[in-house]
């Protein structure tokens, strides 16, 4: 009996000697959570006058396990991840958008503000190459941030690929895990099996957000994306990424396979986890920084090449275009049935563009609804007035069928032209703006191109008696085109009383001016008279400006005219009003060509910054929960020292009471010797 | 379960963790010091980042702008020497009038000065087509109109239209430019001036008359204008190109005969009512010249031979329109070198005088209006190197490192590293199994 208790005292607390090696050696291995051996007392026996304990045994080895605090640090963690790599990302985006003399900001203020050296001196070649090279570095620029946002795009997607290959591997490993649990249910609880089960679902949960649901035998059924059963048993399905059916070649898309069948996953389900971050990359951040930036190239582009064609280069010819973006078209899905390729767009008005891409989605084969990518409006034709007050844009949250056919409607400063071939259910993305910028070129090849004369001058009749003086002359194509021939030309005669302007001759109908009869003066702001040739539709217009100072007398008359050919080599009226330019309000209502960058900047850096902010955050949750599921779970070295000691006593004790045994034994014997 | 309790392995690995944060804070606050940024990417402060963008680009314009006013400045300061020199030569002109109104001189003395004039007129022709550094024309306007620049162009005169009290003499200089003055804005000035107020203009009130001959052929022929009839003569404004009133005189019978004198195109407004019929005048002989008085003015027709004035000779008397410094000097070098002399020559040149002094005050307003551009220039230079300050301190205090802040955050720093590591080594060290011996 007594024999009996040392023996068991002996091997027990060998057996807790031997779980605090395992600890000790397991001290650091990544989920290993702590064991602890459960001691028991062997019920006694009774034995007349009282019961007498029959020494210790081993209750079981449990694991320190606590599954709230695990689930929490998993859940910070899986956060965590996807702020980290969004974070990572966007740090690759900010190395494109520099601060200063290197920024964009300032190439693009450098290329508009070459135009003064011009308007200081029109003939002079030097000033018109170093224009035509300041903008062809600017568009080299742009083009070559575009192209690197893509290749960072690209990156983004490989890594995303090999994210998706993990979590496959992993979700297969955990479901060979669970087969393995689950045959080993009969017996004790396997800790070390659950240790790494955990293990493979914190680094599933680092690479996509993921929810557990145990079941009674001991397997784990894990969903990810909201409620797709990623594991389930001991059987794993798979994800993969692919291209996206509108826009494959910049944005990619998650699909849940299970078997043969494919399942597309929303980003909004992804609710955390490497593949979130990336996701949002490719998905929202990359093609919003390049909307921005294309805007911007667009708007440029647009502007500029208004005005330059509105003037006449060194040779009296009309102005051709300054920069090139190439064809604006919107790619079809490829999941179209209809055989049109494509749907092509025209700019409008450079200054109503707005950020964003537009899906065309065909209702009915002629019928469309057209949504904006950035806040997910429709665009409705019947609300669209850009000039009400206040202006209206369209865009409504409802979706509303347009009758587009082979007809052309306009929106956000866009044309955008039906096609023949359309079937319904095609689709269409249309990115203007991130087309623009991949391409655009400056179009001159000779700095004689350069179109710095005005179409128009101004002459002063000679009986003027007023103190009128000049601040600018211009014309400024506003649709379509002008016409190759001499302009018609313009007199406007002050009528002091009125404080007008009086104009004549009126136009030949169909033409027609507006205003019609008189325009206001105000000194040192431009008077603009627009011309509508009457032609098409769409009718070719242009606009006449004269800015004075000074004040006229009455019957002081001023003379718009085709500037003669001889003249244009002294003429700098466009070279002005392409510098006014950079004071124009051109984006969102609000920024100034020359501005133009900021908001790019700004938006790549308040998305970086809030970026930051969240993922140092959510690494410190992380990290805290981490702490927390660690200080219950992991290894105190120094605990397992104080116990190694305490068990080794222990067994010191039950080894000198197996002598004492044996010595009481052994008197005992002797007594019958 | 203790709540002292902590783990090992995550022990270290939040000390690591510390560490290596302390270090990036290090380096970050070594790369301020060293490039003297305090915002260096977009993401170290957005907001700072945007906004010295924004700077940034008024100070680029700020300095475009600057350009634009040095070349203004430049054009404006060699419009103002030309004009200096142009000042001279009125000067001399005025003194050669003053010499040939000397009845001393004689008549090669009198083709000496009106050489000497003629010299004075090409000059001033050369000066009023002078162009800037960059080759652009100084007094054109709102530019030249051929592509030779020059806005005052020297032609052959057209003999109905462009001649001198002295007969068509071959040459006019024309306008071939547009008119206008470019305006001084709040950031930029003129290239230069509009020619045409100062160089040409018909001169307020300026009193004569042309006569030219249809019929017949004379030698020289003069007309002085007291007082002419504003129904028909209208000198009082800037007349060119508007259609003028005009005499016909057409000898009628006999000799000395008489003279019918007709009123043409009386074009003023408001019409005095239907033009009188045409009147006879007698004329006044003496010698080979015809007088005429009429209307306020004195016609003289000259001839070598009395035979010229036959029933057919008419003659068209126009106003004398001064339209340009040349054709005022063209008129004192016509009277000197018809040899005309006493009375005649007298009014002539004071005439000349007169209307030269008129020129000499649109020469005067043309400066003092150059003089305060220039005085303009330097205070735009002045407030553009103001802005450029303003906007360069402005952006420092946006990016740039406060290097006091910089310093202390860096030595902060630095002890925190230290302090870090330090404790590190020594707590890591410590270890219950240090005792199990």
């Amino acid at each position: 009996m007594s024999l009996n208790i040392a023996g068991r005292a002996l091997t027990t607390n060998l057996a807790v000697l031997q779980t605090i090696g395992h600890n000790i050696a397991n001290a650091n291995t990544v989920g290993y959570s702590r064991q602890t051996t459960q001691l028991q007392q062997v019920p006694g026996q009774q034995l007349g006058n009282g019961y007498f304990g029959k020494g210790v045994e081993i209750a079981s080895v449990q694991r320190s396990y606590d599954a709230f605090l695990t689930r929490q640090a998993n859940a910070t963690q899986t956060t965590a991840s996807a702020d980290a790599v969004r974070l990572q990302k966007m740090q690759q985006v900010e190395g494109l958008f520099p601060l200063g003399a290197g920024s964009l900001g300032t190439m693009l203020n450098s290329a508009l503000n070459a135009w003064v050296d011009v308007q200081s001196s029109p003939a002079d070649a030097t000033a018109r190459g170093v224009v035509i090279s300041r903008s062809d570095e600017l568009a080299a620029r742009i083009r070559d941030t575009a192209s690197r946002l893509d290749e960072i795009g690209t990156t983004a997607k490989l890594q995303s690929t090999q994210v998706v290959k993990d979590i496959n591997l992993l979700a297969q490993q955990i479901a060979a895990m669970n087969d393995r649990i689950a045959r080993s249910q009969s017996g004790p609880v396997p800790n070390d099996l659950l240790d790494q089960r955990d293990k493979l679902l914190a680094d599933l949960g680092k690479k996509i957000q993921i929810s557990t649901i145990g079941a009674d035998d001991g397997t784990l059924t894990v969903f990810a994306a909201g409620s797709l059963p990623l594991v389930l048993g001991n059987k794993a399905a798979s994800l993969s990424a692919d291209r996206d059916p509108l826009d494959g070649d910049n944005k990619q898309v998650i699909n849940f396979v299970q078997g043969t069948s494919k399942f597309a996953i929303q980003d909004e389900f992804l609710a955390g986890g490497e593949l979130k971050g990336l996701q949002d990359f490719i998905n929202k951040d990359l093609a919003q920084t390049k909307t921005s930036l294309g805007r911007m190239a667009l708007a440029l582009a647009t502007e500029v090449n208004q005005q330059h064609q509105s003037g006449l280069a060194l040779d009296g010819s009309p102005g051709g275009a300054f920069f090139n973006t190439g064809p604006l078209l919107g790619k079809g899905a490829a999941t179209n049935t209809g055989t049109a390729a494509g749907l092509v767009m025209t700019v409008a008005n450079g200054a109503a563009l707005a950020a964003s891409e537009y899906v065309v989605t065909y209702a009915t084969g002629t019928d469309v609804t057209i949504q904006r990518a950035a806040d997910g409006k429709y665009f409705n034709p019947a609300l669209y007035s850009p000039g009400g007050s206040p202006p209206n844009d369209g865009f409504q949250s409802a979706s509303v069928n347009i009758a587009l056919g082979v007809s052309s409607v306009e929106f956000d400063g866009l044309t955008l032209n039906g096609a023949v071939g359309t079937a319904a259910g095609d689709r269409f993305l249309l990115r203007p703006a991130a087309d623009a910028a991949a391409k655009l070129s400056v179009a001159l090849q000779s700095p004689a191109e350069l179109a710095v004369a005005s179409r128009v001058s101004v002459a002063v009749a000679s009986t003027n008696q007023g103190a009128a003086e000049i601040e600018a002359t211009s014309v400024t194509l506003r649709q379509g085109s002008l016409p190759a021939t001499p302009l018609p030309g313009l007199t406007l005669t002050f009528n002091a009383g009125t404080s007008q302007f009086a104009l004549s001759p009126a136009p030949t109908l169909p033409a027609t001016i507006t205003p019609a009869l008189a325009v206001n003066y105000t000194p040192g702001s431009p008077m603009t008279i627009t011309y509508d040739d009457g032609a098409g539709p769409p009718s070719n217009q242009w606009s006449y400006q004269l800015t004075l100072r000074g004040q006229p007398s009455t019957g002081d008359s001023f003379a718009l005219s085709q500037t003669t050919t001889g003249a244009v080599r002294y003429n700098a009226g466009n070279a002005q009003a392409v510098l006014a330019l950079r004071d124009k309000q051109v984006f969102d209502g609000n920024t100034t060509l020359a501005d133009g960058y900021v908001p790019v900047f700004s938006s790549v850096a308040t998305k970086l910054g809030e970026v930051k902010f969240s993922a140092e955050f959510s690494q410190t949750q992380a990290a805290s929960a981490e702490t927390q599921r660690a200080n219950q779970a992991g290894v105190n070295l120094d605990e397992e020292a104080a116990k190694l000691i305490q068990y080794q006593q222990a067994y010191q004790a039950s080894a000198k009471y197996m002598g004492t045994v044996q010595s009481l034994f052994d008197t005992l014997m002797s007594a019958f010797r | 379960m203790s709540i002292y309790r902590i783990s090992t392995a995550n022990t270290y690995d939040r000390a690591l963790l510390n560490i290596q944060q302390r270090q990036s804070q290090l380096g970050v606050s070594q790369e301020q010091l060293s490039s003297g940024k305090r915002v260096l990417k977009a993401s170290d402060d957005a907001v700072a980042a945007t906004l010295s963008e924004r700077t940034q680009n008024r100070m680029a314009r700020t300095a475009a702008d600057l350009r634009g006013l040095e070349a203004s400045r430049r054009s404006l300061q060699q419009g103002e020497s030309a004009l200096a020199t142009v000042t001279d030569l009125y000067a001399q002109a005025k003194e050669l009038l003053v010499q040939a109104g000397n009845g001393a001189m004689n008549a090669s003395d009198k083709l000496t000065i009106a050489n000497q004039l003629k010299g004075i007129r090409e000059q001033l022709v050369g000066l009023a087509n002078q162009k800037d550094s960059a080759g652009n024309p100084l007094f054109a306007g709102l530019g030249p109109l051929s592509a030779n620049g020059q806005p005052f162009v020297e032609q052959l005169a057209d003999p109905l239209v462009n001649q001198t009290t002295y007969g068509p003499d071959g040459r006019s200089v024309t306008w071939d430019a547009l008119r206008g003055q470019a305006a001084a804005t709040e950031t930029s000035l003129p290239m230069g001036l509009d020619g045409y107020r100062v160089f040409k203009g018909v001169v307020a009130n300026s009193v004569g008359a042309n006569v030219a001959s249809n019929s017949g052929s004379f030698g020289a022929f003069a007309v002085n204008v007291t007082t002419p009839n504003p129904d028909v003569f209208d000198l009082s404004t800037d007349a060119l190109g508007q259609s003028q009133g005009s005499y016909t005189i057409a000898y009628t019978a006999g000799a000395p005969g008489t003279w019918q004198v007709t009123q043409n195109n009386r074009t003023n407004t408001p019409l005095p009512g239907p033009a009188p019929a045409p009147y006879a005048v007698v004329p006044t002989v003496v010698g080979d010249t015809v007088e005429l008085n009429f209307d306020g003015m004195s016609v003289k027709l000259k001839s070598d031979a009395a035979a010229d004035f036959t029933t057919n000779a008419s003659f068209t008397v126009r106003p004398a329109v001064d339209r340009d410094i040349w054709e005022t000097l063209d008129r004192a070098i016509g009277a000197l070198e018809q040899g005309e002399s006493g009375h005649d020559l007298t009014q002539e040149l004071n005439s000349v005088h007169a209307q030269l002094s008129v020129r000499q005050d649109q020469l005067l307003a043309a400066r003092g209006k150059l003089g305060d551009w220039l005085n303009r220039a330097d205070s735009m230079q002045n407030l553009f190197a103001e802005r450029s300050v303003a906007y360069e301190k402005e952006n420092s205090e946006l990016v740039d490192v406060d290097m006091v802040k910089a310093i202390s955050d860096f030595q902060k720093n630095q002890t925190a590293y230290q302090a870090a590591l330090q404790s590190y080594s020594q707590v890591q060290k410590m270890s219950m199994f240090d005792y199990l011996r």
